[in-house]
């Protein structure tokens, strides 16, 4: 197994991201990224785009979509499913997170403690406490790591593993743009080749670590 | 050029948290259709806005943690967001998450505008879906639909 650090929260133009599917690619490559999930708002149309952008500069592109309800938000990472996100409710939200994992994607509780309503709609995860049996990876950490907010998730995330919950940590930078800050990457642990697939069964599985940096120190493993 | 769709209306804080779906009809032989939609206002001056956002920090932040008057007035002022999805048989054709209150989408089956997906234009029942993620006071929009 070889860890490689990923960024798994990432927009683009196609939602309300500065960068374009080509600008994002080249900033992965500039952080020094193997890969990173591509995860615009409620919209998959800049997929096929940046993953040939990811060929052409070597880094591996995650097909995805962050399902932002006005109840939370979930990283939908695998590009196999195709659940409306506005049929994504409160009551169902459980149900449409195991349609989208037996289609064979990854569902990601996005920054679940992020100021929600009405700074920012669904920001805050408002699902019921079922969803944490149903989802592959929590966000113990997000955006700017020195947010206070990531206190409260990486808690939150440490309280749920040591309930017995099977959930990967993942850091969520939410990469809408650059500017400066303190931004953490999730390394994760491959068996055989780095692919699509093959990642996806990493965070499954739970091989995943939060570090400072590509190759850095471990601050959640 | 023909208007396959054209209207007015008002979305207030009733209307928060659902989706408005204002159906229309493509017929035969549209090969493009261009979508004007607008609403306002976008930016909230209430009073109240302030205790708002705060309300909301305290709900995020760690009990001990103190809560900066600045940190909160960067937030202001707060923002009516109310996003345009277009959708068929239950099929999401595409969603312009944008935080612009004055948008023109172009969808076609080579090309189409950020969000949506290129295609063929079959004729039958399209929804214009409204998504009324934040609404803090009536907003009134208007929703063009032209090929």
């Amino acid at each position: 197994m070889k860890y490689y650090p990923f960024e798994l929260h990432c927009h683009t133009c196609h939602s309300d991201g500065s960068f374009t599917p080509e600008e994002l690619v080249k900033a992965a490559k500039e952080r020094g990224l193997a890969g990173i999930a591509l995860t615009d708002h409620n919209t998959a149309s800049g997929v096929e785009e940046t993953v040939e952008y990811g060929k052409k500069y070597g880094i591996l592109v995650i097909p995805g979509i962050e399902w932002t309800t006005f109840f939370g938000h979930i990283t939908v990472l695998g590009g196999h499913s195709a659940v409306n996100w506005t049929t994504v409710t409160a009551e169902n939200v459980i149900e449409k997170i195991k349609q989208a994992r037996s289609a064979g994607d990854v569902a990601v509780l996005a920054h679940p403690y992020r100021v929600g309503y009405p700074v920012c709609t669904g920001g805050m995860n408002e699902f019921p406490k079922e969803i944490f049996s149903v989802l592959d990876a929590y966000e113990a950490i997000s955006e700017d790591v020195n947010k206070p907010t990531n206190r409260r998730q990486t808690q939150e995330y440490l309280e749920l593993k040591r309930k017995g919950y099977r959930l990967a940590a993942v850091y969520g930078r939410d990469w809408h743009r650059n500017f400066e800050g303190d931004f953490a990457v999730t390394e994760i642990g491959v068996s055989g080749a780095l692919n699509i697939e093959n990642v996806l069964n990493a965070i499954r599985g739970g091989f995943t670590r939060i570090t400072n940096a590509p190759g850095g120190k471990p601050v959640i493993e | 050029m023909k208007t396959l769709l054209k209207t007015e209306g008002r979305i207030g804080k009733e209307d928060l948290h659902t989706h408005i779906r204002i159906p229309f009809e493509i017929p035969e032989g549209i090969d493009e259709i261009t979508v004007h939609y607008s609403y306002a206002p976008k930016k909230y001056f209430g009073e109240d806005a302030f205790s708002l956002a705060y309300a909301a920090f305290k709900r995020s932040y760690p009990s001990d943690e103190p809560i900066q008057k600045a940190v909160v007035e960067r937030e202001l002022p707060l923002n009516n967001h109310i996003t345009f999805s277009l959708e068929k048989d239950g099929v999401l054709l595409g969603t312009a998450h944008r935080h612009s209150p004055d948008n023109v989408f172009k969808i076609a089956e080579k090309e189409a505008s950020y969000g949506f997906y290129p295609q063929k234009l079959t004729p039958g029942t399209y929804f214009a879906v409204l998504s009324v993620h934040a609404v803090l006071e009536t907003v009134e929009y208007s929703l063009e639909v032209i090929s």
